[in-house]
């Protein structure tokens, strides 16, 4: 009788004990948008003592300005303006008074320190801070060359972007794009580079037309279709020896190439007697397969992240709609079903979400939509916007929009949730971006 | 003489009693010295992982065939320097973290929640937030119509604080929950604990990772709660749960 009594106790003991019955129960399913307040002063500046000549911190870039830049442009930070700090950084290694850093309602903090080594290298410590948790969430060194310091600006960005909101960055990456210049009758379209935040672009064609730029999965090789043998053909650029190779030997035009993820295979459409297929290339064998055989127009074909499967576009409808096969081109079925055309199809680097062109009543808008077809929602509001690509984290979008009246196309780009749509900095008139992977 | 039985079944309870009381406060004096010393974090305690940018050749990455010059981005005045192309594959290494003991902080009397300001909130409320509160008063056992109130005011509070984690694929997912001691005067007494199913999710998911660090920001950014000093015993210990599901009013 004892021992049942005990028994007794201690069950109802346990039952009250669980926070259920315990503890007053709040559901919070409200909350706000807001992007993070961050705190990032200027990175301290270290001259150690080089081996010749006198210590100079002038010649150690601003690297936290670059970081508060990639930070605001994801639309998801806050950087507060440095004039509000109150507590001036002199050494990372201790921690801060996060009491200072809360009176300005800043949630994380970056300390970072630059050091210009004695052999000329650079190295920057950097630690990203809770400030209301009072706790260090992240805390990463770099070294590098000094010539590349805003790489490492970019991996900082991505490593705190990372931390904060689980997912991957995208700042250490390049952007590849038809840099258009001249009078409308004579429009120069040449193939170029940038960074992500818009430094560092160069020209890597010069003089011949050329469109729909593709990066391979290294980010080293790029896939476009040029007219630089008279013909529209499909080429390869490698960004490391800057050699150009025709792709093939095809007697009619070829266009629109993608990478496959692994970046064994390229699949791109030929054209012959006014009707397009879908074909693919092995790069190591250059042996060519075709996958689809209607007499319709199809094109535009866009890998699954798996490989498994191509989301192509099609009018064998009787209208341009987007459709999804295997790779090896069976079991065809079309996934749009929306108002309006549906073109230029991407499938997702993380394979939720597939974006397109949205044509509507002569109205261009990047739209994305589930693989099943399901979920389609219009993301951007200009008044031509299409050729969508991905960020690498599948996040967020850039795109062409060309202003009513067709004078002059640019870049923008917009969040996967359809806010955070602004203008990409390019060197004058831009169209047809392919964002990058994460650099290797 | 031996002895008596009586007498040393007393005698070493108090001797035991003794030890522990020493003990303690050796553990005490411990964690002080422990602590203190790792306020300083001298610098050879940073043993942060290098990552290291390797140039393997001239031009590895682009071929230019313009001048720079002709394509700088048109929104930004300062002369950066001539890029030198690079590759070497970063490994990233997260560092021993080196932070001192959590104490939150109070806020200033003007941040405060008012005690006088309840039937402003109570007028504030949400419908949405009414019925779930409702629903979730239902079988507590600390008392329903009690706790209603006191409900409504820390989820006016809270929602003001949470930043919502609209990441990942599945942002409606990344429910957490938080199990948070107060102190009387509605600081809060001890680290919030993450519940043992957020904590399971927590460790093997950034994204969930992600939305526990934005449940503690929230918890830390409205402290400290004013509620009623005569009802404690009813919020004393809260259990937070963060839900996105719904969509944002």
């Amino acid at each position: 009788m004892k021992r049942l009594s005990l028994m007794v106790v201690a069950v109802v003991g346990l039952v009250l004990s669980h926070p259920a019955f315990a503890a007053l129960q709040v559901d919070v399913n409200q909350g706000n948008l807001q992007p993070l307040p961050i705190a990032i002063p200027d990175f301290i500046s270290v001259s150690g003592a080089p081996a010749a000549g006198p210590a100079n911190t002038a010649a150690i870039p601003n690297i936290a300005q670059v970081v508060r830049a990639d930070l605001e442009r994801s639309g998801l930070f806050k950087p507060l303006d440095p004039k509000s700090f109150i507590e001036h950084i002199s050494n990372i290694n201790v921690a801060p008074n996060f009491q200072n850093w809360r009176v300005i309602n800043a949630q994380g903090l970056v300390t970072g320190q630059a050091t210009l080594q004695p052999d000329g290298r650079l190295r920057v410590d950097f630690r990203l801070w809770d400030v209301y948790g009072e706790s260090q969430m992240l805390g990463l060194q770099f070294t590098t060359q000094p010539a590349t310091w805003r790489r490492v600006a970019h991996m900082i960005s991505d490593a705190i972007y990372q931390r904060i909101t689980g997912e991957k960055g995208y700042f250490d990456t390049r952007i590849v794009f038809i840099s258009e210049s001249g009078p409308a009758l004579h429009r120069q379209k040449r193939l170029a580079i940038m960074d992500e935040d818009g430094w560092n672009s160069s020209f890597l064609t010069n003089g011949f037309l050329v469109l729909t730029p593709r990066f391979n999965p290294s980010a080293q090789m790029i896939a476009y279709m040029s007219y630089a043998t008279g013909k529209p053909r499909v080429f390869l650029f490698d960004l490391e020896t800057g050699r150009q190779e025709k792709l093939g030997d095809f007697p009619n035009m070829t266009f629109s190439p993608r990478f496959s993820p692994d970046g064994n295979l390229v699949a791109m459409s030929l054209e012959s007697g006014g009707n397009s297929d879908i074909y693919i290339m092995d790069l190591r064998t250059r042996q060519t397969r075709r996958l689809t055989y209607d007499p319709a127009v199809d094109t535009a074909p866009s890998f699954s992240p798996d490989g498994k499967q191509i989301v192509f576009e099609s009018d064998r409808g009787g209208s341009q709609q987007i459709y999804v096969m295997n790779v090896d081109g069976s079991n065809p079925h079309r996934i749009s079903f929306g108002e309006g055309r549906h073109g230029t199809p991407v499938w997702s680097p993380r394979g939720d979400l597939i974006a397109f062109t949205s044509v509507m009543s002569a109205q261009f808008r990047i739209g994305v939509m589930r693989p099943d077809g399901g979920g389609e929602r219009l993301l951007s509001n200009g008044w031509q916007d299409e050729g969508p690509t991905w960020a690498p984290n599948g996040r967020v979008l850039m795109f062409t929009r060309t202003a009513q009246g067709g004078r002059g196309s640019q870049i923008w780009s917009i969040d996967v949730t359809g806010r955070n749509q602004r203008r990409v900095s390019t060197p004058g008139d831009a169209s047809d971006p392919a964002w990058s992977p994460l650099i290797q | 003489m031996r002895p008596n039985r009586a007498t040393a079944e007393r005698a070493a309870p108090r001797l035991g009693i003794l030890v522990s009381i020493l003990l303690h406060a050796g553990l005490v004096v411990a964690l002080f010295v422990s602590f203190s010393k790792k306020l300083d974090m001298p610098s050879d305690m940073v043993s942060i992982v290098p990552v290291d940018l390797v140039t393997v050749a001239d031009q590895n990455n682009v071929a230019p065939t313009v001048k720079k010059e002709d394509v700088t981005p048109p929104d930004v005045k300062q002369q950066e320097p001539e890029p030198t192309p690079d590759v070497a594959p970063p490994k990233i290494d997260i560092a021993p973290d080196v932070t001192p003991k959590p104490k939150p902080e109070k806020k200033t009397d003007s941040e405060k929640f008012d005690i006088n300001d309840i039937e402003k909130l109570l007028a504030k409320k949400k419908p949405a937030n009414a019925k779930v509160a409702q629903r979730t008063v239902q079988g507590i056992g600390a008392g329903t119509a009690m706790t209603v109130d006191l409900i409504t005011l820390l989820q006016s509070e809270i929602n003001r604080c949470w930043t919502r984690p609209d990441y990942g694929p599945h942002p409606e997912r990344l429910i957490v929950r938080y199990e948070l001691f107060l102190n009387r005067d509605g600081s809060v007494a001890q680290a919030p604990k993450l519940m043992p199913e957020s904590a399971a999710a927590a460790a093997g998911d950034p994204y969930m990772r992600a939305a526990a660090d934005a449940g503690r920001r929230a918890i830390y950014q409205c402290a400290p709660y004013r509620l009623p000093a005569d009802r404690y015993n009813l919020w004393r210990d809260i259990v937070f749960t963060f839900d996105p599901r719904s969509p944002v009013e």
